[in-house]
């Protein structure tokens, strides 16, 4: 298998298997030794895998960029000059530190990530160290001197470097040079999205972050940049950022809060207008009103904390985001549930069985269910961002067309068949419009059956 | 007239702990009615509304004002009603009806729907069973029966003069012998006989006890001190539920086996019956959601069992005192040390709205059920 077409067809018969299949595909691709058709092929099936979250072999190259990988973006999504670091520039910053560190550093850490144990983080820890400490030395003495623009040479390997790919292996370096700061925070406070910060965590936060300032500023941007990406409501992050006390001037002290705020804030904004872009390709309403969500719980806690600074970028930046995930959830999330909502339940084609017509099955109801909650979350969602009137005329519609579906044709004579469309209908309802509406529904459809009290 | 007050956690009597009712409201998990007879009042009590110690006592109407309820639990509560419910058997078979319709989800539908099935065939099973060992006392083997094909004319005109025959021996009018035999296998159904090929639902239930306590002993081994005991008063209430079961059963066994003199005496044993049955169930009610919930534990992390050991410490079905003239002075106050260590963290049911995600968790419950 050698042309990327195979390889892109591994990848798109992948995601036809079971969850269990695919991981074993996922592990035999990984032992394959072109990384790059690996990750084209990983690429396609992320989505899939980031809800799997298969236990994954830890590599020397894996190890090496653990401490940036919070700031990866897919290709097609990134951005330069906001600080994150595109997948592409994986391989060439591989190749650069394979040939600038020494082997046997390489050989000792391959080694020893065969006999550890990769779960437990101190261990891995311990084996990074050393690894990133070189690997950042190496790479800043690599950028200050050798590397120009254009082709370059690397021990036997030529690397293309772009203004940007030099910008990304830099900010590698600078993250590299604080992985002990990093990788320290990561063991002691929770698993990513980090949800909100306890005492102990600010305290240990604050201490290292005044450490850090005590050298550069520079440094504390770039650690924070990194935290800021594993935050669930990023702007707590800031907040604790704002509140502190740090040995500089109070001007550096609030262009650092700036332009760390700000860098965070256009990352959102632009994963913001690629989730608008994206409308043809959301398949799943469940996954799509997930992601927005997340986003709207990231976007407001920059506003609570960004927006005291009534700087007009922001604001704009601001407005757009929230702008884009509506459109997203409302054009894309909202019509994508709606549809399969009621294509789930249509009643399939076809003759009706010996014992009636033809029901949707346990599955198929579990699906449109699903839809409903899904829609469910975008109500949330679209509340937060100010577009709740919108939001109740497409739900209204929604629960209007159930209504009117829960008397079936053909089952006038089929009393138990009516009755179980009616649940099914109230069931939406009740998950769409809760279950007092429900309620209403089923009192209505059901002349003289006392209404529940 | 129903109490007002429970004497600290341990309830007085059945009437006083309630019947545990299957809702599908987070607030509302494993609610116990209790029921004044007369006045056909009924109220709640609600062991996991606040997050805090202690329980809430509320009628219906209070919870409706208070709470947002699922359209599953406004119907069941209905239902309830309308069919008096005032004992744990008739409330499953309600919670059945009402899951059956499709309320609960698609899900739970289907296995309540397979469970009311299920349980019709193996009362007839029972009433089989009966009748086989009726035939015995007429001296006509049953292996001669069946082998003839027991839907044969010939066949069925053989099991009437032998019922007759039977009915004659134990001075039975013949009309009634079938509807004693009927009304006893419906009502001993639920534990089955003891030569059936499978136990009854509250002979599995009082078997899965002993597994329960075993489990929740092997996990508290490694938890910390506070959870440990929390967790080994659970596998004691447990144990001691086996034990005072097992013995009960052992009393509706002794009755079956001697059929003929109980269908003699018909009132007196089957009076002695329907009350061992009801207590069964009475001790029994509850346990199938908590052993449902420690099971799925089993797959967890060691955190998250100490979370159900906690969590589901108020649910626990601990028998009342007026049963309890096994358990000892020092496991009361074990009880009392173990209540003023338990802390539960507050649920988020302020926010009124209902949490759905939690809702189909205990739907998925119901599609478990047994």
């Amino acid at each position: 298998m050698s042309s990327l077409d195979d390889w892109r067809n591994v990848a798109t018969a992948s995601l036809g298997l079971p969850d269990k299949r695919l991981l074993d595909v996922v592990k035999l691709v990984e032992q394959a030794p072109d990384r790059g058709r690996v990750c084209e092929v990983l690429d396609r099936i992320r989505p899939r895998l980031v809800r799997l979250r298969p236990p994954r072999a830890l590599t020397v190259q894996r190890l090496l960029f653990r401490p940036v990988e919070d700031l990866f973006d897919p290709v097609e999504r990134y951005r330069a000059k906001i600080g994150r670091l595109s997948r592409q520039i994986v391989q060439p910053c591989w190749t650069i530190i394979r040939a600038l560190v020494a082997p046997p550093l390489l050989r000792r850490t391959d080694e020893r990530l065969r006999t550890i144990d990769i779960l437990d983080p101190n261990e891995v820890f311990a084996t990074g160290l050393p690894l990133w400490q070189t690997a950042a030395e190496q790479l800043s003495t690599f950028l200050a001197t050798d590397a120009g623009i254009g082709r370059c040479q690397v021990g036997t390997e030529q690397v293309t470097i772009t203004e940007d790919v030099r910008q990304q292996l830099l900010n590698i370096a600078e993250i590299l040079a604080l992985a002990t700061e990093v990788e320290t925070v990561k063991l002691h406070l929770s698993e990513r999205p980090i949800g909100s910060l306890s005492q102990v965590d600010i305290d240990l936060l604050s201490t290292i972050i005044s450490r850090l300032a005590a050298d550069s500023t520079r440094k504390v941007q770039t650690f924070v940049l990194v935290l800021l990406a594993r935050m669930a409501r990023p702007g707590d992050l800031l907040q604790v950022l704002a509140d502190m006390a740090l040995p500089c001037s109070s001007a550096e002290h609030a262009g650092l809060f700036k332009a760390v705020g700000s860098n965070a804030l256009a990352a959102l904004t632009y994963e913001a207008q690629d989730l608008r872009q994206q409308r043809n390709k959301v398949t799943d309403p469940i996954s799509g009103a997930e992601t927005a969500e997340h986003l709207v719980t990231r976007l407001m806690s920059f506003e609570r904390t960004l927006g005291g600074l009534r700087d007009r970028t922001v604001t704009e930046q601001i407005h757009s985001a929230r702008r884009d995930i509506g459109t997203f959830v409302l054009d894309t999330v909202v019509a994508k549930a709606n549809q399969e909502l009621f294509q789930t339940l249509a009643p399939p084609q076809g003759p009706a069985t010996r014992t009636g017509p033809a029901e949707p099955t346990v599955e198929q109801v579990e699906k449109a269910e699903k839809c409903a909650l899904s829609l469910r979350r975008c109500a949330r969602v679209t509340e937060a961002i100010g577009l709740r009137r919108e939001m109740e005329q497409r739900l209204a519609i929604i629960c209007a067309e159930l209504e009117r579906q829960a008397h079936p044709a053909g089952a006038e004579a089929d009393e138990p068949l009516q009755s179980r469309q009616m649940i099914r209908s109230a069931r939406l309802i009740e998950l769409l419009a809760g279950p007092d509406e429900a309620q209403r529904m089923l009192t209505a459809q059901l002349p003289g059956r006392n209404p529940a009290p | 007239m129903i109490p007002q007050k429970m004497t600290g956690r341990v309830a007085n009597n059945w009437i006083e702990r309630g019947i545990a009712v299957f809702f599908t409201t987070p607030a509302l998990t494993q609610a116990r009615m209790r029921r004044d007879d007369a006045s056909k009042r009924c109220e709640f009590v609600l062991p996991s509304l606040s997050g805090g110690k202690g329980y809430y006592v509320m009628p219906w109407k209070s919870i409706m004002a208070s709470i947002t309820t699922t359209l599953h639990d406004r119907v069941l509560f209905e239902q309830i009603q309308k069919n008096d419910v005032d004992d744990p058997i008739k409330m499953r078979h309600v919670t059945l009806e009402v899951a059956a319709k499709g309320l609960a989800g698609p899900r739970a539908a289907r296995k309540a729907q397979e469970i009311l099935d299920s349980e019709k065939h193996y009362q007839l099973l029972t009433t089989f069973l009966l009748v086989l060992q009726l035939l015995k006392l007429a001296d006509l083997p049953p292996n001669e029966l069946i082998a003839q094909g027991i839907a044969t004319a010939n066949a069925q005109k053989r099991l009437k003069a032998a019922l007759k025959d039977v009915a004659v021996r134990l001075n039975v009018p013949q009309d009634d012998l079938y509807v004693r035999i009927e009304a006893l296998s419906l009502l001993i159904a639920p534990i089955g006989l003891p030569h059936a090929p499978e136990p009854g639902r509250l002979r599995l239930l009082s078997d899965d006890l002993l597994q329960f306590s075993g489990n929740v002993r092997g996990w508290t081994h490694r938890m910390p001190e506070e959870i440990a005991h929390l967790g080994e008063f659970e596998a004691g209430i447990a144990d001691l539920t086996n034990r005072i079961t097992t013995k009960t059963m052992q009393k509706v066994f002794q009755q079956t086996e001697a059929l003929a003199a109980m269908l003699n005496a018909w009132e007196k044993h089957f009076n002695l019956i329907r009350h061992e049955v009801r207590q069964l169930a009475w001790m029994l009610d509850g346990w199938d959601y908590l052993i449902s919930v420690f099971q799925d534990a089993a797959g967890k992390t060691e955190r998250e069992r100490e979370a159900v050991i906690a969590d589901n410490f108020s649910l626990l079905p601990i028998p009342p005192k007026d049963q309890l003239e096994i358990i000892s002075d020092q496991q009361m106050s074990t009880l009392s040390v173990v209540q003023k260590r338990w802390v539960r963290a507050n649920e988020d049911w302020r926010s009124g709205l209902l949490d759905y995600e939690q809702v189909q968790r205990n739907e998925g419950r119901k599609a478990e059920m047994r």
